[in-house]
């Protein structure tokens, strides 16, 4: 209780309350624009928290990922174009709706979905957050290292439309963690005596170029690809949020929230896979499902009460266990490190009042995410105008500035363009950049853990097999494995 | 599994550095304390690991006959396929220069070249044949391009106080 006290003195203060509110602003008007994806919007504004106090850096950048989510109904409802993938299924229904002359309609819904979803699964992660954190205790390192083999195991599989692709990508991300100085003998690993290697490959050129240098190469390349973009008839005169037109599908809203918290919370499912469960489920529960993807409100609130539970659902096991499950909570989980935090069972003990600030500051991020759109839904609409040339100049120019302005250090620089050269082509051929980053994150946990753990048993490595949650880690990594093996066979067999 | 041609270079450029990355790993000391693992152990289980993936991606691409295909991915663009490919280079090759320029020239120089370089070369590429480019617009992409950088210098240095490059004249 004296911790939660705490954390809102931590939280309540205007310059923090300042920072979450900008932060989703920013998120919110990132997310519109189709081609930037949350983990981008997060890896851009990471270089901005490095002055700040942890819960202020972090409430920056959970504002900017619910930002994000939420404005991606703005173009999915406009342009048809989901702004992030989680909104993918809010175009089957929003567009219908927008094209009919009531994109205002579609949005106001989309508004108060968004809000009930992001507030159900932040309460969610306030209530189980810190029991499964207190059984996480129990933790020694030969369970550290199966947990981090899980983790890397479900997110290659899951993020790569090839296994094989998947464990290179998060293969790649290891041995990268494995440069500069040994963490239990002290010796030096492809470090060519550059200086700024010795502590290993800095987070931050890695996040930024894997997520954002990578993707606006990909967008040159698009530009000249793509087709003409449907606009839909922009009558934003009613953009204001529909609380009883959405409230009267509470049991969607419900269902879809709880869908959406679960999925989040389960490493590696995503977020379209999120909010396409909860539209198939308000479907089958819907007394005119006909009327899905026709404009029907009811689809609407499914998707985007589902897409922004899946952000409070995602920071279950990033938090308690440091296992982030997909690309957006990767990169959150390296801010937090950036600032010296490892998440993990211990985070709650050492810094309960930390973990709660954040808790709370994800509540805040809510409320200013609704607030935001509810005066600003106009200017997000704007917003979409800006040519997609000048955009894509100055997101470079931020990725260099937010880099070299960390340290002054032009290696970083250097190291961002590669690792932003690296990205674009792992995207392009999908192995994906996801999993390198958690190979990246979990490479040293996953060495200095299994490395004391034989040190403990001297050399014995029965001892990951012999403790009971270290073996179902490692059982579950394997029935993961060979599950979607079996799934990749049948997609690829003829005839199946 | 290999899918293109392009993607079997891409295997080929990986397993080379996986094979780089493996051989540096024999030069580390391969002495374990305790029972424990040597510093050299994940470097080559892994880079070895990397190859033997990348080795199996490749194989089954060649069974099922993907390893030499030509790539279809580009063939709906409305531009030439090479005009992607130029832009691509063309941005990425500014983005190494803006790096290199950026401590020489300070930053709000290089930061101004790089802007309006970036815009106009996608501007030219993806103009249609016989557009011209009016004088107004390229010198309303040099303002731009001058007064983006020297407020973002503002806000950086004044704002955040964050040191960014200089080269002394006039305070930028």
């Amino acid at each position: 209780m004296g911790d939660y006290v705490e954390a809102l003195g931590l939280v309540f203060q205007w310059h923090v309350l300042l920072v979450i509110g900008g932060g989703t602003l920013l998120g919110l008007i990132m997310g519109a624009l189709p081609g930037l994806t949350a983990a981008m919007a997060i890896a851009l504004l990471l270089p901005l928290t490095f002055g700040m106090p942890p819960v202020m850096g972090m409430g920056m950048l959970l504002g900017t990922l619910c930002g994000a989510i939420a404005g991606g109904s703005v173009s999915a409802t406009l342009l048809n174009i989901p702004g992030t993938p989680s909104s993918v299924a809010t175009t089957l229904d929003a567009f219908p709706m927008a094209r009919r002359g009531e994109a205002g309609r579609a949005l106001g819904i989309c508004i108060v979905a968004s809000f009930v979803g992001g507030v159900f699964s932040a309460v969610v992660l306030s209530l189980l957050a810190p029991p499964i954190a207190d059984f996480a205790l129990r933790f020694g390192p030969a369970e550290y290292f199966a947990l981090s083999v899980f983790g890397l195991v479900i997110i290659a599989s899951v993020s790569s439309k090839s296994l094989i692709k998947g464990l290179v990508a998060g293969l790649i991300g290891l041995l990268i963690a494995t440069v500069g100085t040994d963490p239990v003998a002290g010796v030096q690993r492809y470090t060519f005596n550059n200086l700024s290697l010795l502590t290993g490959v800095n987070l931050l050129p890695a996040l930024i170029g894997l997520f954002a240098v990578s993707q606006v190469l990909k967008d040159v390349v698009d530009y000249f690809g793509g087709g003409p973009v449907e606009h839909s008839k922009n009558k934003m005169d009613h953009a204001r949020p529909r609380w009883l037109e959405t409230l009267r599908y509470w049991k969607v809203l419900l269902s879809s929230s709880v869908i959406g918290t679960i999925v989040g919370a389960i490493p590696g499912a995503g977020g379209s896979i999120g909010s396409f469960l909860s539209y198939d489920q308000a479907k089958k529960m819907s007394k005119t499902p006909e009327k899905f993807g026709t404009g029907h409100p009811e689809g609407i609130v499914a998707s985007e009460s589902s897409n922004n539970a899946l952000v409070g659902g995602a920071l279950i096991p990033m938090l308690t266990l440091g296992i982030p499950g997909e690309a957006a909570t990767a990169v959150l989980m390296g801010g937090l490190m950036i600032q010296g935090i490892s998440p993990g069972p211990t985070l709650f003990t050492d810094n309960g009042s930390i973990i709660y600030g954040i808790f709370i500051a994800f509540f805040v991020a809510n409320i200013f995410m609704l607030l935001i759109q509810w005066f600003g839904i106009r200017m997000f609409v704007k917003v979409l105008q800006v040519p997609r040339k000048l955009l894509m100049a100055l997101i470079l120019m931020f990725c260099v500035i937010g880099v070299y302005a960390v340290d002054a250090d032009i290696f970083n620089v250097y190291l961002m363009l590669g690792f932003g050269g690296l990205g674009y082509f792992l995207n392009r051929y999908d192995f994906g950049t996801a999993p390198v980053i958690l190979g990246l994150i979990l490479g040293p946990i996953a060495e200095s853990n299994i490395r004391r753990a034989l040190m403990l048993s001297g050399g014995d490595w029965s001892v990951l097999v012999t403790r009971p949650i270290s073996l179902v880690f490692l059982l579950v990594a394997a029935a993961f494995l060979f599950f979607t093996l079996w799934q990749n066979r049948r997609q690829t067999t003829p005839h199946s | 599994m290999v899918r293109t041609r392009s993607d079997a270079l891409f295997h080929l450029v990986l397993l080379a550095l996986a094979g780089w990355f493996l051989q540096e790993a024999w030069n580390l000391p391969a002495n374990a304390a305790g029972g424990s693992l040597s510093p050299a152990f994940f470097p080559r289980a892994i880079s070895s690991a990397i190859a033997i993936l990348l080795l199996i991606s490749m194989v089954r691409g060649l069974v099922a006959g993907t390893l030499l295909a030509r790539d279809t991915s580009d063939e709906a663009a409305t531009s030439p396929a090479w005009v992607p490919v130029l832009a691509w280079g063309a941005v990425a090759l500014l983005l190494v220069l803006y790096a290199v320029l950026l401590e020489p020239l300070g930053y709000v120089v290089s930061t101004a070249l790089f802007l309006f370089l970036c815009v106009a070369i996608i501007s030219v590429l993806s103009r249609q044949r016989g557009d011209g480019i009016p004088m107004v617009r390229v010198l309303m992409l040099a303002l731009f391009s001058a007064v983006v950088s020297v407020a973002i210098f503002l806000i950086f240095s004044v704002g955040f106080e964050i040191v960014l490059p200089t080269i002394g004249v006039m305070g930028v």
